[in-house]
């Protein structure tokens, strides 16, 4: 399943897929891999994810 | 069998240059680690995936020569050299599956300069093969020769080449 709010989260902080990737220390393929649903992060990068773009887990990762 | 002095003299040194070469490494790269690989977890856990099907692909590989050997009454291939044609096929297997999942190359490394040691590494194995094959080493008496390692060394390296130009293209097509 796609991750469209950690895409909107991350565009709203006009970073790229590689600037985030650097400022949370993956690969922007990880980025990528997240962000199309191919990849499930492990903890500790979802909260240097939401540190990054100012969200809570809840608000990036949480499924309705 | 009968190795010539020469040939024992020059797995010696050729083993001795290792040394020497590990040893100036050893001494001259830092020590803080700064320079060692880094991968993230992702691709930690593709690396693992990879090694997997490699060894899997090594074995399999293993008992299918094994069986051939048993029921094959004519060798056309030295033993050593069908070994080592099944190592660098699993190293193949391994590799490809890292590069296709974007395994393969570490945070901190630049593509380029591995992919320019790479070429240099597979035309020094096809010249060496080269030279075999003028010197007529390559076949005796019907049986393929280990100087056909370098070949194989050679095609890995063309094969990664191969997989890594494909990848390129393949995610080319890729949006943010």
């Amino acid at each position: 399943m796609k991750n469209l709010k950690l895409k909107a989260a991350r565009a709203a902080m006009d970073y790229s897929q590689q600037e985030l990737a650097d400022r949370v220390g993956v690969s922007r393929q990880t980025i990528s891999a997240i962000e199309k649903g191919d990849y499930n992060p492990s903890i500790r990068l979802c909260i240097a994810i939401c540190k990054e773009v100012g969200k809570t887990l809840d608000e990036l990762f949480w499924e309705e | 069998m009968d190795y010539s002095l020469e040939y024992v003299l020059g797995l010696i040194c050729g083993g001795l240059i290792g040394v020497v070469i590990l040893l100036f490494f050893r001494k001259w790269t830092r020590r803080d680690h700064s320079n060692h690989c880094k991968y993230d977890e992702r691709q930690q856990l593709v690396r693992g995936c990879g090694y997997k099907w490699g060894f899997f692909t090594f074995v399999m590989c293993d008992a299918l020569y094994g069986i051939v050997c048993c029921l094959a009454e004519i060798k056309y291939v030295e033993t050593q050299l069908a070994m080592f044609f099944i190592v660098l096929f699993g190293v193949a297997v391994y590799v490809g599956y890292c590069i296709w999942h974007e395994g393969y190359f570490a945070l901190n490394e630049d593509r380029r300069r591995v992919m320019i040691a790479f070429a240099l590494i597979a035309i020094f194995n096809f010249a060496i093969f080269g030279m075999d094959v003028m010197h007529g080493e390559v076949v005796k008496n019907g049986v393929l020769q280990g100087s056909c390692m370098n070949l194989g060394c050679g095609l890995l390296f063309v094969f990664i080449f191969l997989v890594v130009l494909a990848k390129m293209i393949q995610s080319r097509g890729e949006k943010e």
